[in-house]
């Protein structure tokens, strides 16, 4: 590096003098042949030459100099730019080697995406991911030939909008088939980019393979399925037995033994209800939810819940109001909306102090039915309010104030009601209670 | 209530030795004469022996299940037409989607339902 620049200004001036010596030798034999002329038609060329010689020789060595000189100037000038110019580029371009070849050799499939779902400049690990063998063989090809558009990855459809309407996407969930005929989940990022010069959108997309997590969620939800199916049996057992001492015309318990039947029943439901959970959780996760839609009496289908948790609101001297519309059928899946309204119930009367008051309210439109439960209870603390139907999720008051509860009960009612075509939603202040409300079609629309 | 019953029979179709026990001495106090059977394939011949007016009926059990038992039954004329209730634990979908295939059976989770609550609900079949 040092010896080429210090070698530069020695050619330019070998250059600046070769300049010099062709302009003098050019010049000098056009001045030779301009004053053979002048001699030729001069009557007295001793007078002429000793005039015009001075002028012509004078500009002939001026001429020569400034050639060489100017030679010189433009070739230091012109080195100076190069220099500069390979001096910045050389910059940006050590600037970006790492990145590009982080993006190259990153264990991360990197790739470019238009508009319409074109894939472009693959990374190394983008290729294998899709099942190519190379990058060129990756180019080219359209990430939508690779979605499963199943019922299980309804995330397709909207990906595709999203990125026609070039919209950045994050961290959507996806189900691939690879080249080689894989299954893949994938999580999907997506970085709008406009790129310079042209008038095509591209985004910048990274994916991160979650197969592995999925399959760990799915036999998680499959085991905790199998073991809630094996419970039952031994619950049906004690349920049974507990049943025909109950109910049988041949016992005649004293009152203290009945008392201790009726909570060993109780204690055995509640162990039951809690088993169905697990089970609805388990449908929910793993899409295996039964829906059997059929013309249901909603109001009729509240009483019967009243009854059933009446006697916790009872025993905390709880007043309920009912305001019940005087009829009001939907179609829908009575026992997925019963759960729903026991879940509301029973968090009403699990939640409100002593003495309070719960209301609940069925009101039909023509198109809708709207269930509501609202309560005097403890309220939902506003930074709880956006987790509330998340799964597992209980807010901090209501587990100070009940120890006990899975967190599970207003997640599943929101997937019911999901599954349902309808809404939940609340409004709630803390220390003055809840009010959740839940809209449904009268008919669902397919 | 008892006297309506009395020349009814039933079989319980159960795996489970104490669930069988208790369905027996359920319907025996309600005045029905009971036969029982531990899996399908002991269920299709005291079926055919004694012709039972309603079947009471396991899924998931050993040797035969209650599907399999069912199918081989309807082969029989009078096993076509006789009144099933299902009454199992399993509710995966597939289980269910097979169950309402059987156009003489309902069907019913064991956890779901008390043991009066199944009398009454036999009784309501038989009447039908």
């Amino acid at each position: 590096m040092d010896q080429t620049v210090e070698s530069k200004p020695r050619s330019r001036v070998v250059a600046g003098l070769y300049v010099f010596l062709l302009t003098l030798i050019v010049a000098g034999a056009g001045i030779w042949y301009i004053q053979n002329i002048f001699i030729q038609n001069s009557s007295r060329p001793e007078i002429l030459l000793s005039n015009v010689a001075l002028i012509l020789y004078t500009s002939w060595l001026i001429t020569a100099i400034a050639a060489g000189l100017v030679t010189y100037l433009w070739l230091t000038r012109r080195e100076q730019a190069v220099a500069l110019a390979e001096q910045m580029s050389g910059g940006v371009l050590s600037y970006f080697q790492p990145f590009q070849q982080l993006y190259d050799e990153s264990p991360m499939p990197y790739f470019m995406l238009d508009a319409s779902g074109v894939i472009e400049r693959p990374n190394k690990a983008a290729a294998r991911f899709f099942g190519a063998p190379n990058e060129a063989e990756c180019e080219g090809k359209n990430l939508y030939e690779f979605l499963i558009e199943d019922g299980k990855s309804k995330n397709a459809v909207p990906l595709r909008t999203k990125l026609e309407r070039g919209v950045p996407i994050n961290k959507q969930e996806a189900q691939i088939r690879t080249l080689s005929g894989e299954m893949r989940w994938i999580q999907l990022t997506v970085f709008v980019m406009e790129r310079l010069g042209e008038h095509r959108r591209v985004g910048l997309a990274a994916l991160v393979d979650i197969t592995q997590e999925k399959e760990m969620d799915r036999m998680k939800t499959e085991f905790v399925s199998l073991a809630s199916h094996q419970l039952r049996t031994p619950l049906t057992t004690v349920k049974w037995q507990i049943d025909y001492l109950r109910t049988s015309k041949k016992f005649a318990w004293n009152e203290e033994v009945s008392t201790y039947l009726e909570k060993i029943h109780h204690g055995n439901e509640r162990m039951i209800e809690l088993v169905n959970t697990l089970l609805n959780v388990s449908r929910i996760e793993m899409g295996t939810l039964q829906v059997k839609p059929e013309d249901t009496d909603i109001v009729k289908l509240f009483e019967d819940v009243i009854e059933e948790v009446r006697p916790s609101l009872d025993q905390k001297h709880i007043r309920l109001v009912t305001t019940f519309a005087p009829a009001c059928v939907a179609h829908t899946d009575q026992n997925l909306l019963r759960i729903v309204i026991q879940n509301l119930m029973t968090n009403a009367a699990r939640y409100t102090p002593e003495a309070g008051e719960v209301h609940a309210t069925v009101t039909c439109s023509r198109e809708n039915v709207e269930v509501a439960v609202a309560d005097t209870g403890c309220g939902i603390p506003p930074e709880a309010q956006s987790h509330i139907f998340t799964k597992m999720y209980r807010a901090e008051n209501a587990v100070k104030m009940v120890a006990q509860g899975t967190g599970l009960g207003l997640y599943m009612s929101h997937a019911f009601i999901e599954t349902l075509g309808g809404s939940i939603g609340f409004v709630s202040e803390v220390g003055k209670g809840t009010t959740f409300t839940v809209t449904l079609p009268l008919h669902k629309k397919q | 209530m008892e006297q309506e019953t009395k020349e009814k029979s039933i079989l319980v179709v159960d795996d489970e030795e104490d669930l069988r026990g208790v369905l027996e001495q359920k319907f025996t106090d309600e005045g029905f004469t009971v036969f029982t059977a531990k899996n399908g394939k002991e269920a299709i011949d005291v079926a055919l022996k004694n012709k039972p007016d309603m079947i009471v009926l396991d899924i998931v059990m050993p040797e035969m299940n209650g599907f399999e038992m069912l199918s081989e039954l309807q082969k029989d004329e009078w096993g076509k037409n006789v009144p099933v209730i299902f009454l199992t634990n399993s509710s995966s979908l597939e289980t269910i989607s097979k169950a309402v295939e059987f156009s003489s059976a309902e069907y019913i989770v064991k956890t779901d339902i008390g043991l009066d609550e199944i009398v009454k609900r036999v009784k309501e079949r038989m009447a039908r």
